[in-house]
């Protein structure tokens, strides 16, 4: 399990520090599925960064199976908000980048890879390049590309923000599917509030810049969850209308 | 909605191929290769029935005559063997030049120490103008391949070497760290992501590079040889025979041509997931 203790990042500038985390205690407990909330530009990504050990933490600690991390954590997969598909490689070659670092036989690779690339509905571009997919299906590359090594935790970072509706909750449903069957930790960064209800344990409210928790609020309904059905429920609705009050402060904060 | 129906949304969603656009393009190559050959025939004929008339043939010759010229050269066997001797110090200092500036780009653009210790030197080295080495070259190393190649490849080195270091530096960092949290190490890394990803820059030294060669090997021939392209050149030069230079010039300009092209279909085949037309 994740456990942030007292955790702040700053980022030096000319007009002196910008505090992007300011002072984040929180458990993520295994196999938990856990959604960061807050207003855009508010620390979420930077504190996802911090996890995965690709920035350091100005204070605080962070602790992976109660061991303090420096440096890379391996045990993980993060699939980052940016574009890092290798474009020099066809999508089929990057989904299997990891299993390749793992020298998985080359017939294993492409039996996972062929899996992997239908249940993100890209089976007929595998010999495409990057360059020739459309934004929304090279985010789905992504997915795959970390969902195939089968990671302990899995953070995402927006990823599916780029997909119109339809494919959002077709992926929700795929993603919920996956993860009842592995279940790895998942810290999913979303804005979107009923994706968050529809998909976590827990969701994490986060204050407008500098990140601060505002409320962690469990959601308690059962699973396995069909985002079909429980998305425009009334529950999830209900749930949605009372972390929208706790959002909207913080909204109107920073608009102004 | 099943998973055809994903399928089939991301198929609209994929960019549409029609096959009006490649029957353009073609016609287009027609027009384009129509038109070069047009100046190409056009500048022949203003040197061969204006210049040659109205100015001494003695100084600008004329292209009839260059091309006798090249026929005797070719029939009487006296072209191939200068031809090849100039071809074989510029493949061989060539390779031996970008091999070696490739392995120092790497590692001055990798380890930052070792760059920041060493680019001065470097930039110091290249800025010496290399013909001013040529005498140097042939004290240490006499008057056959060995100094032409030296000469070359010192040359190449300095072009492709500043290239394949800018480009490991402009690896993107994100991709590094992509294959690092999936554990990769340093070696990996190197092959699997700094090496494909500066060789778009490897490339376009290696083509820059090219011309520098046919330079090298030339001058080294004028410096000190009994052989050689440059050599007969020079030759030609000392009995005041200006086809003679022209048709060594023209020989130098295909040869140049020809391994161009080759070195842009190498980077076409290995570059083809760069989009094209940008």
């Amino acid at each position: 399990m994740f456990s942030f203790s007292d955790v702040s990042v700053e980022f030096p500038t000319a007009q002196g520090p910008i505090v992007a985390v300011d002072h984040v205690t929180l458990d993520i407990p295994k196999q938990n599925f856990v959604c960061f909330v807050g207003p855009s530009g508010c620390g979420k990504t930077t504190l996802l960064n911090a996890a995965a050990g690709l920035i350091t933490p100005s204070t605080g600690t962070i602790q992976y199976d109660g061991k303090p991390r420096t440096g890379f954590n391996r045990r993980i997969g993060y699939v980052t908000q940016t574009e890092t598909l290798f474009p020099w490689r066809t999508t089929a070659e990057n989904v299997g980048v990891a299993l390749e670092l793992q020298n998985v036989p080359r017939d294993e690779i492409k039996r996972r890879v062929d899996r992997y690339m239908s249940l993100v509905g890209l089976d007929r571009f595998g010999d495409h390049y990057p360059g020739q997919l459309s934004g929304g299906m090279r985010r789905r590359a992504a997915l795959a590309r970390t969902w195939i090594y089968n990671p302990e935790t899995i953070l995402m970072d927006e990823p599916f923000g780029a997909l119109d509706a339809q494919l959002k909750l077709s992926m929700q449903k795929q993603l919920l599917e996956l993860w009842e069957e592995n279940r790895s930790t998942v810290v999913f960064v979303t804005h979107d509030l009923a994706e968050a209800v529809t998909l976590a344990d827990q969701v994490v409210v986060f204050t407008a810049r500098p990140a601060r928790i505002k409320a962690i609020r469990n959601i308690d309904l059962p699973r396995p969850r069909d985002p079909y059905r429980i998305h425009f429920s009334q529950e999830v609705q209900t749930i949605c209308a009372e972390l929208w009050e706790l959002l909207a402060d913080e909204i109107t904060e920073t608009v102004q | 909605m099943t998973e055809t129906s994903v399928t089939r949304a991301a198929m609209n969603l994929a960019p549409a191929k029609t096959a009006a656009p490649s029957r353009r393009a073609f016609n287009r190559a027609i027009v384009v290769n129509a038109s070069r050959i047009a100046v190409f025939v056009a500048m022949v004929a203003l040197w061969q029935f204006v210049l040659t008339p109205a100015l001494d043939p003695f100084y600008i010759s004329s292209p009839s005559r260059i091309a006798v010229r090249l026929v005797e050269w070719v029939t009487d066997g006296v072209l191939l063997p200068d031809f090849l001797y100039t071809m074989e110090s510029t493949f061989i200092g060539y390779a031996v030049g970008s091999l070696a500036g490739v392995a120092c780009g790497f590692l001055m653009g990798r380890v930052k120490f070792v760059g920041d210790v060493f680019d001065p030197f470097f930039d110091a080295l290249n800025s010496l103008p290399r013909v001013a080495l040529g005498p140097l070259f042939t004290l240490w190393l006499g008057i056959d391949l060995a100094p032409k190649v030296l000469m070359v490849a010192s040359l190449v080195f300095f072009v492709v070497m500043a290239n394949t270091r800018a480009g490991v530096r402009d690896v993107n960092p994100d991709y590094i760290n992509v294959l690092r949290i999936m554990g990769a190490d340093e070696r990996t890394i190197l092959r699997k992501v700094v090496l494909p990803s500066a060789a778009v820059w490897i490339y376009a030294s290696l083509q820059v590079a090219l011309p520098w060669a046919l330079i090298g090997a030339v001058i080294g021939e004028m410096i000190a040889s009994d052989r050689g392209m440059g050599y007969q050149i020079l030759h030609a030069g000392g009995i005041l025979d200006s086809t003679g230079i022209f048709a060594g010039l023209v020989v130098l300009m295909i040869a140049g041509l020809a391994l161009t092209h080759f070195i842009r279909l190498l980077e076409q085949h290995t570059q083809r997931w760069r989009p094209k037309d940008k």
